[in-house]
């Protein structure tokens, strides 16, 4: 089976080192992005199976870099899991179009247990989308 | 010569008769010659005139008459001598004892048989009477037209008395009847003067002895009839006790006759006039009395018409005085109201505005309180209402339709922003009804406080909170991730215990930055809810399990009903159970059992959490729910913790549409219930 791939924005650097740490132990070939300029160009590059995205960038707005990816036909079907510590973070993610959100702080597995399942719902829609 | 003698014989027969027709006539008649001496003077004349015809035969006219009236006589009698007849002419005529009479004359011209005229023939009547009528119908005539002449009741009064005083009597007293009370007033006493020391006297006998004017006029009142004393009567045993009592008051201060007559209006005796006389002289006469009478008669209604209209102006003028009143306290209301700084309105049961003040119609967007009454719809249209939550406000939610849907009293933040420039302000409605006696709203008074700078600076302080609590989770997260990962490498048993202690006091850390974050929340309204119908007792499973597995010295008891499915979201419900049980074995130090019952009550789905700790006092239980309050004095030994818990899960369950409450006696542990609607509440 072929290795997933997960890409991470989150510009604190611990935490995203940490998420690193943790995917590659999981077994997922990980991206891992400090600032969100460049995360279309990357995506497109890369094809995550799924993007993990904190919201609130310095710079840039999680919430804005997720509608544009969900706008562009190359990236709309990659799956993006929003986590922030923001208080209203949950209603935001919702609006962007996320697919997923978890608060900050989160317990690892749990972590892991949205983000496979958002894995594995995006086959399943692209058959379903072929077949109609 | 027989037959000129039988002629003259005849003549003289007939000369015999004429004289003595005119001899016994009742008329006044009496001759001249051509020169005005008197020829002939009849019965009559020596009767009324007191002049026998010795006395007054060959005198000249001028003798009866008064200097400034001879002239008039002599033109008459000229005229006369020349044919003419002179019917009546006055002129008064002296008496013997030189009384004066007033007399009508006619006078004739006097012809021998050939045409000559030789002298004149007077007849005179007497005018006493018809002058006395005259002067009495212009008498009277005058005082109707004087009374009638003003509505002034005091001046009608003077003028009736002036009117009567002295020309009619020497004194008089007026007085009324109360109709309200009937009693008889004083209105009035008048002698001509006020130096009168007789007037004097009569006023201090009046005040000191007995009222006596008043008993003249009470004695009419009494008896409904007039009444003359002339003379004054003397003592009689047969006399009423008052009416002898009035008489000796009279005789003393030297009275000589009173007449009381009543004032007559509209067939009542509204009061009574009572003239005096103290003149033997002027002793009054059937005649006086009857003219009183007449006096009362018209004088009646005059004063009666005075009195209604000073009762109607003075009634006017009260009403004109409370109006007055009621417009300066009105004038004081509306310059407070219109000052203040809140904005108020008053509408009637319609909802139409009836009184707006200039606070209001600025903060709505008006130039002034007439444009907001005149447009009411305007300001509707330029704001858009919120409430504290930011969900939309309809007009039927602002405080003043809910009194007038049947609230009494209705309050509310509403946050107004202008639908143009995005501005937004916060205001506190408070409407309130006004209600008539039966019950029905009648007005519905509207105090609008801008608490936009408190709202602003509770915004603030929200704002802080989730900042901080932001900056907070941000470490913790790396706190809890690379724990994680440390958990993942360790694993020798001490050194996994280590790791424990330390997960545990992250978690505690996690949990209390949470519960701050929760109760910025709350305050500002956002915290949010996911609703779903979901099983209750799957929720108590998975907190018992939770809670049991950080003690071991308490043993956690499920009971209740099976398949109690509610509405409610899912997390809160459990925040609130965790909340409630790790309360539970905080405050029963010495461990025991904990009990979760949960079962079907209603539309609701109770939850009872019972613990046998150290229990609550009662003065505690009350305030337990709120904000940061922890039971128990502070120096005594309690237990760490913020004392949010209970706050916040009285939120979440009121939020829900539930109920929660407390009961515990101190030292006998503590019973907390609370309850979730079974389906979503329409």
């Amino acid at each position: 089976m072929k290795k997933k791939s997960i890409f991470i924005i989150d510009d604190d650097r611990d935490i995203l080192e940490a998420l690193d740490i943790y995917f590659h132990e999981v077994g997922f070939t990980v991206f891992s992005s400090e600032d969100g300029d460049r995360v279309m160009n990357e995506t497109k590059k890369i094809k995550p199976d799924v993007i993990l995205l904190d919201l609130l960038l310095s710079g840039n707005d999680g919430a804005d870099i997720t509608k544009e990816l969900k706008s562009d036909k190359e990236t709309k079907n990659v799956p993006i899991v929003i986590i922030s510590a923001h208080p209203n973070a949950k209603q935001r993610a919702k609006a962007c179009g996320a697919d997923d959100f978890l608060a900050k702080p989160f317990d690892l597995d749990e972590l892991l247990k949205k983000v496979e399942g958002c894995i594995k719902d995006t086959p399943a829609k692209e058959e379903l989308g072929l077949l109609s | 010569m027989k037959h000129a003698g039988r002629s003259f014989n005849k003549q003289e027969d007939e000369n015999r008769l004429l004289a003595s027709i005119i001899e016994s006539s009742d008329i006044i008649m009496y001759s001249l010659d051509k020169k005005g001496s008197i020829q002939t003077w009849n019965f009559a004349a020596e009767q009324l005139l007191g002049f026998t015809k010795s006395d007054i035969i060959g005198s000249n006219i001028k003798k009866l008459l008064r200097s400034e009236e001879k002239e008039d006589i002599a033109k008459s009698l000229k005229k006369v001598f020349q044919g003419e007849v002179v019917r009546s002419i006055e002129a008064v005529h002296y008496t013997k004892d030189k009384k004066m009479i007033p007399m009508g004359l006619k006078i004739s011209p006097i012809r021998v048989s050939e045409g000559s005229i030789i002298g004149a023939s007077i007849t005179a009547r007497d005018l006493r009477r018809e002058i006395n009528f005259r002067e009495k119908e212009q008498f009277l005539l005058k005082v109707s037209q004087s009374l009638n002449s003003s509505l002034d009741y005091n001046h009608t009064l003077t003028s009736l008395a002036k009117l009567l005083v002295p020309r009619f009597a020497d004194w008089c007293a007026i007085h009324t009847i109360q109709p309200e009370t009937n009693t008889i007033q004083l209105a009035l006493t008048y002698g001509g003067g006020s130096k009168d020391i007789w007037i004097h006297k009569w006023e201090e006998h009046q005040i000191k002895k007995a009222k006596y004017v008043e008993i003249g006029a009470d004695m009419l009142i009494k008896s409904k009839r007039s009444f003359m004393y002339s003379p004054l009567p003397g003592y009689s045993k047969n006399a009423h006790f008052q009416e002898q009592r009035y008489n000796k008051l009279t005789k003393k201060l030297g009275i000589t006759s009173v007449i009381v007559v009543p004032l007559l209006s509209r067939g009542t005796i509204i009061g009574t006039i009572t003239l005096v006389s103290k003149y033997k002289k002027k002793q009054f006469e059937k005649e006086d009395f009857e003219l009183a009478e007449e006096i009362g008669r018209r004088a009646g209604p005059a004063l009666d018409n005075a009195t209604l209209f000073e009762n109607a102006q003075k009634e006017i003028q009260e009403r004109k005085r409370i109006a007055n009143e009621l417009q300066k306290s009105r004038n004081q209301l509306r310059i407070i109201l219109e000052n203040i700084s809140d904005g108020i309105t008053v509408q009637d049961e319609n909802g139409k505005s009836i009184f707006v003040n200039d606070a209001i119609a600025k903060t709505s967007g008006y130039t002034s309180s007439k444009d907001m009454i005149e447009n009411p719809k305007d300001w509707e249209l330029r704001f858009t209402l919120y409430d504290e939550q930011g969900n939309v406000l309809t007009r039927e939610d602002i405080p003043t339709a809910r009194v007038r849907n049947g609230e009494r009293f209705a309050q509310r933040n509403v946050r107004y922003v202008d639908k143009k420039t995005g501005e937004s302000y916060w205001s506190h409605i408070k409407a309130q009804g006004v209600y008539e006696d039966s019950g029905k709203l009648q007005y519905i008074v509207t105090v609008v406080h801008d608490v936009t700078e408190m709202q602003e600076q509770e915004a603030r302080k929200d704002e802080f909170i989730s900042m901080a609590s932001h900056e907070l989770k941000t470490p913790l997260t790396s706190l809890v991730v690379y724990l994680h990962l440390l958990k993942l490498k360790i694993k020798d048993s001490e050194n996994n215990e280590l790791l424990s202690k330390i997960e545990r006091q992250t978690d505690k850390l996690n949990k209390l930055v949470t519960e701050l974050l929760d109760i910025s929340k709350i305050q500002s309204g956002r915290l949010d809810y996911t609703m779903e119908q979901f099983e209750l007792n799957e929720v108590v499973r998975d907190v018992t399990q939770v809670v049991q597995g950080i003690t071991s010295k308490h043993k956690i008891v499920v009971s209740g009903d099976r398949d109690l499915h509610v509405y409610g979201d899912k997390n809160r419900i459990n925040q609130v159970l965790t909340n409630l049980l790790i309360n539970a074995i905080k405050y029963s130090p010495e461990g025991g059992s904990i009990s979760v019952d949960t079962k079907k009550k209603g539309t609701f789905a109770q939850v009872k959490v019972t613990d046998h700790g150290i229990g609550i006092s009662i003065k505690d239980q009350q305030k337990i729910f709120e904000k940061l309050y922890q039971a128990g004095n502070p120096r005594e030994k309690t237990f760490p913790g913020l004392g949010i818990g209970l706050y916040i899960a009285s939120n979440i369950v009121k939020s829900h549409g539930g109920t929660i409450e407390v009961k515990s006696q101190k030292g006998k542990g503590a019973t907390f219930i609370f309850t979730v609607p079974l389906r979503k509440h329409v």
